[in-house]
């Protein structure tokens, strides 16, 4: 996939078939498809999500990649109806429940998680945007799934100093078990250089055409500057919350 | 009172629907009822189970008829209300039987089957065409060269040589799922490597549906086959059937005239 494409980072899928709508409420008219490798996808298309969440979820997902999250693969489909958002099928998962909240196989992958909705003001990380699959024993392994609505895309409100509100976060996670694994990746974000991140933007912008990318740009820059504050801010309030 | 039902279902694969009842829910209106489903411990592979067990350990969270908590995730989905027999005494020893009974509904046919197969081929003597049709097109005996043949690539059913063009011919029996969606895929990645190798020969992938099945049955293959393949040919319809003959014909005689 990636090979016919080394610019981007995000793969490009060349044929697929649609199946039936995924049973989610608010899921954006996603569709379960399938691929000429045999690899299933929910599949979001940009004229029921809009530009701008193709944009975030180009730059979350290239950004999560980065500071190690655990999400699925992601592809981009091109058809008569524009581009279309490919996120790979998680098998065999469920969503987040805070009765899981001792069963978490990797901590410091979902502390990157907070971390990266902090840092992207991502105010969308609901439970079902928490992807919970079984693993070895009795423990559990969450996803990251869904960073469409972040604000990332809206430069007005992607401010230097806004924090995600956690009205709507998911309940009953661990927050000071993964206090460590969202300040290694606030740092780790901190450091990333300024090319980095404009490859992020420029990868984003090539598909969802977003005219204000050189003033997200800097904003990113800016966020991620502070990035330990920020990330600590979040962790703060999501404690609070719980 | 009437007594409503409905099976929770575990759903394993979202394109052929393979699924797995994970428990019943009956409601007479005033108080619900949950029976959950044994588990298929000799259907399901090791990560599936898990889930299953970590789905039937969050049942108590249901406490609607009507909607599943956000919890039970993607996979899991609520059958049609259906009324209760209404000379059963207790609606939950019955709905165990219920779910035990329906333990698995296992995957329709895994492969076009020999039947299909053949069936496909009677076609085409029926129609006074088989002397064209070449039986299983093997991608790595035809495109021994193809960088971008990938691996394990099957072969179709049948096929017919012209002299600039191919058809690649897969039967379809509708109702089975299984074979459909694997029949997709194959379609899928064949106009992939078609498009790739780009050589001077039009080839095509072609389904036609076999005679048989239900109107839904046959809707239902046509909505998945209809976005994968070149094109896809309704035997029951008379003229894509005269179509799909003549095109045939036309295809072999062409080689004929070349040799």
């Amino acid at each position: 996939m990636n090979e016919l494409f080394p610019r981007y980072r995000i793969g490009r899928v060349r044929q697929l078939v649609d199946a039936k709508a995924v049973p989610v409420p608010n899921g954006a008219n996603a569709t379960w498809a399938f691929d000429n490798e045999n690899r299933y996808w929910v599949r979001k298309r940009i004229v029921n999500t809009g530009v701008e969440s193709l944009f975030a979820e180009c730059v979350g997902w290239l950004f999560g990649d980065t500071l190690g999250l655990r999400q699925p693969r992601a592809a981009l489909f091109e058809a008569e109806d524009g581009w279309s958002w490919l996120s790979e099928r998680v098998p065999n998962a469920t969503h987040w429940s805070s009765e899981l909240r001792d069963r978490i196989a990797n901590l410091d992958e979902v502390g990157a998680m907070l971390a990266l909705d902090a840092i992207l003001l991502n105010e969308d990380r609901h439970a079902a945007n928490i992807l919970v699959q079984p693993s070895v024993g009795d423990q559990v392994l969450l996803w990251a799934i869904d960073c469409g609505n972040a604000l990332v895309s809206y430069p007005d409100d992607f401010t230097d100093t806004q924090r995600p509100s956690v009205r709507n976060h998911a309940r009953g996670l661990p927050v000071p078990a993964l206090r460590l694994g969202a300040l290694r990746a606030a740092e780790l974000a901190s450091r990333l250089e300024r090319a980095k991140l404009e490859a992020f933007i420029d990868e984003a912008v090539a598909v969802a055409e977003e005219p204000r990318g050189h003033e997200i740009l800097e904003l990113l820059c800016e966020r991620c500057q502070s990035a330990v504050a920020i990330v600590n801010d979040h962790l703060d309030n999501l404690e609070r919350l719980f | 009172m009437s007594v409503l039902f409905r099976l929770v279902h575990l759903e394993l694969d979202p394109v052929t629907g393979w699924r797995v009842p994970l428990a019943a829910l009956a409601s007479d209106g005033r108080a619900l009822q949950l029976v959950p489903a044994p588990v298929p411990v000799s259907q399901l592979g090791r990560e599936a189970l898990s889930l299953f067990e970590l789905l039937r350990e969050a049942l108590p969270a249901i406490q609607s008829f009507d909607r599943l908590p956000i919890c039970m995730g993607p996979q899991v989905e609520l059958s049609e209300a259906k009324a209760a027999p209404c000379n059963i005494e207790e609606v939950g020893v019955w709905l165990s039987t219920l779910l035990d009974r329906n333990r698995v509904q296992l995957p329709a046919a895994r492969r076009t089957t020999d039947k299909t197969r053949q069936r496909g081929r009677q076609f085409f003597r029926t129609w006074g065409v088989h002397r064209w049709v070449k039986n299983r097109f093997e991608p790595a005996r035809q495109w021994p060269t193809a960088q971008q043949r990938p691996k394990g690539l099957e072969a179709v059913t049948h096929w017919v040589e012209g002299k600039q063009r191919i058809l690649l011919m897969e039967p379809i029996l509708p109702g089975s799922d299984m074979a459909l969606k694997r029949i997709a895929t194959r379609a899928l990645a064949y106009r992939e490597t078609i498009r790739a190798i780009s050589d001077t020969t039009d080839t095509r992938f072609v389904a036609y549906m076999l005679l048989g099945g239900s109107q839904a049955a046959r809707d239902d293959a046509a909505g998945v086959l209809r976005q994968a393949v070149h094109q896809l040919v309704d035997l029951s319809v008379v003229q894509q059937r005269d179509d799909f003959v003549s095109s045939i014909r036309e295809l072999g005689s062409t080689r004929e005239l070349q040799i």
